[in-house]
């Protein structure tokens, strides 16, 4: 019988099994499948591939996420490698003798490090500032513990900014991967709203003179980030520019060293 | 209010443990993907979806490390590929309700559109995006893959109860 009709175009057999055929031409293809029962047979198949696919891979979305993957940047042997290539083309300027070239290497360095670190910030805030079960690992209520925790883990005396003047309160903090040797924290801190700021900040780089205060927007939220010395701080929250700013003053003058 | 690379991780992770076939090497992928994106974070255009460019990039991570395994080791990767077994009823069950063990038999190019269609649920058109190639050439090898999946698992439907084989 189905040998007497023309075959139908396989692009729009797939369609067909994916439901994205308009109706008129699925209702075609539903006709011919009545009187083909091969063809019924392969679009069944066709279909319980599709089913068993999300049967065996819609779990990993369940998953937790592994803490590497919430980073900006990655310690993995690939971004290490490229690190070191940077570093030669750095060496190869100097022995080259081209002062400029060093110094432009250098400055690029320093600017991608400074914005991959306020990138980190930004992705930091976005795994754990929306938590309401666990938002930080140890708690306000802990302060003394938190600051002696994390001063040994980050290998420096650690201070937490008071803010209650700027109407944020300390829920807590946490430590986070930062780079090589460099881990980071993040202290958080929330408005009377519910709102979350999160103070990030980590060992950057060589000393360097302080840099100004830097902004960026990402989907809803703001950045302040500066460097004081080998230091790197970025404050983050759902605050207008000018009452961040504000806060970001209030903790610069406390952090500074 | 997750950044949107990180709402994207879990379909990342989804698609890369179908297309690697094992977590590690998925999660490597993962990785990777994301680092790149992260450095190129600046030029995704606004307006665009952020998830079919993240799969554009996890789609060059793949085939880069995928010149690097093939330069590597060829003749170990052929005889790793894992034999179906053809046997009795029983053993064709347990194989077809491993089609992650199925897909890993297709050829890459035609595996990754399988995925992103059959899994991912991307349109043709964002498929073709993606991977770079004709929207004509997302059919075929849609076709294709799903044709050579069915002789992998010709008795699944039998299998499964959908429908039942007379022998």
């Amino acid at each position: 019988m189905s040998a007497a009709r023309d075959p139908i175009d396989p692009a729009e057999l797939m369609a067909f099994v994916d439901g994205r055929l308009p109706p008129e031409r699925a209702r075609a293809i539903d006709e011919r499948l009545a009187e083909d029962p091969a063809l019924a047979a392969e679009v069944r198949q066709y279909r319980a591939q599709r089913t068993a696919l999300h049967d065996r891979f819609d779990p990993v979305l369940g998953e937790p996420i592994p803490a590497r993957m919430l980073q900006g940047r990655t310690s993995s042997r690939r971004a290490l490698a490229r690190l070191s290539i940077a570093a030669a083309l750095v060496l190869v300027g100097a022995a080259g003798g081209s002062l400029a070239t060093r110094i432009y290497l250098e400055r690029r360095a320093a600017r991608l490090d400074l914005s991959a670190f306020a990138h980190q910030a930004v992705v930091a805030y976005a795994a754990y500032a929306p938590d309401t079960r666990r938002p930080v690992e140890i708690a306000a209520e802990q302060q003394q513990y938190l600051v002696g925790w994390l001063s040994k883990r980050l290998g420096r005396e650690m201070r937490v900014p008071f803010l209650g003047d700027r109407g944020l309160t300390l829920v807590g903090g946490r430590l986070l991967p930062g780079e090589v040797d460099r881990p980071a924290a993040q202290l958080m801190y929330e408005t009377a709203r519910g709102e979350r700021v999160t103070l990030f900040l980590r060992a950057i780089g060589d000393e360097t003179a302080p840099t100004a205060f830097s902004f960026r927007r990402d989907a809803g939220v703001s950045t302040f980030y500066w460097v004081d010395r080998d230091w790197g701080y970025a404050l983050t929250g759902p605050l207008d520019r000018p009452e961040l700013l504000d806060v970001a003053k209030s903790a610069y003058d406390q952090l500074a060293r | 209010m997750a950044h949107p690379i990180v709402e994207n991780i879990p379909s990342l992770r989804r698609y890369a443990r179908a297309l690697r076939g094992n977590r590690a090497d998925a999660d490597d992928l993962v990785q990777d993907t994301l680092e790149r994106a992260h450095a190129k974070w600046h030029l995704w255009r606004r307006g665009s979806g952020v998830r079919p460019w993240l799969f554009a990039i996890m789609h060059g991570v793949f085939e880069n490390q995928r010149k690097l395994a093939r330069n590597r080791v060829q003749a170990v990767a052929l005889e790793e590929m894992p034999e179906v077994a053809i046997a009795g009823a029983q053993e064709k069950a347990a194989e077809v309700l491993d089609v992650g063990a199925a897909i890993e038999k297709l050829p890459d190019a035609q595996r990754e559109v399988l995925l992103l269609v059959g899994l991912e649920e991307f349109s043709y058109a964002d498929a073709a995006r993606i991977l770079d190639i004709p929207v004509g050439t997302v059919m075929s090898r849609l076709a294709a893959a799903r044709a050579r999946l069915r002789e992998l698992t010709s008795e699944l439907a039998a299998a499964t109860g959908k429908e039942r084989v007379t022998s």
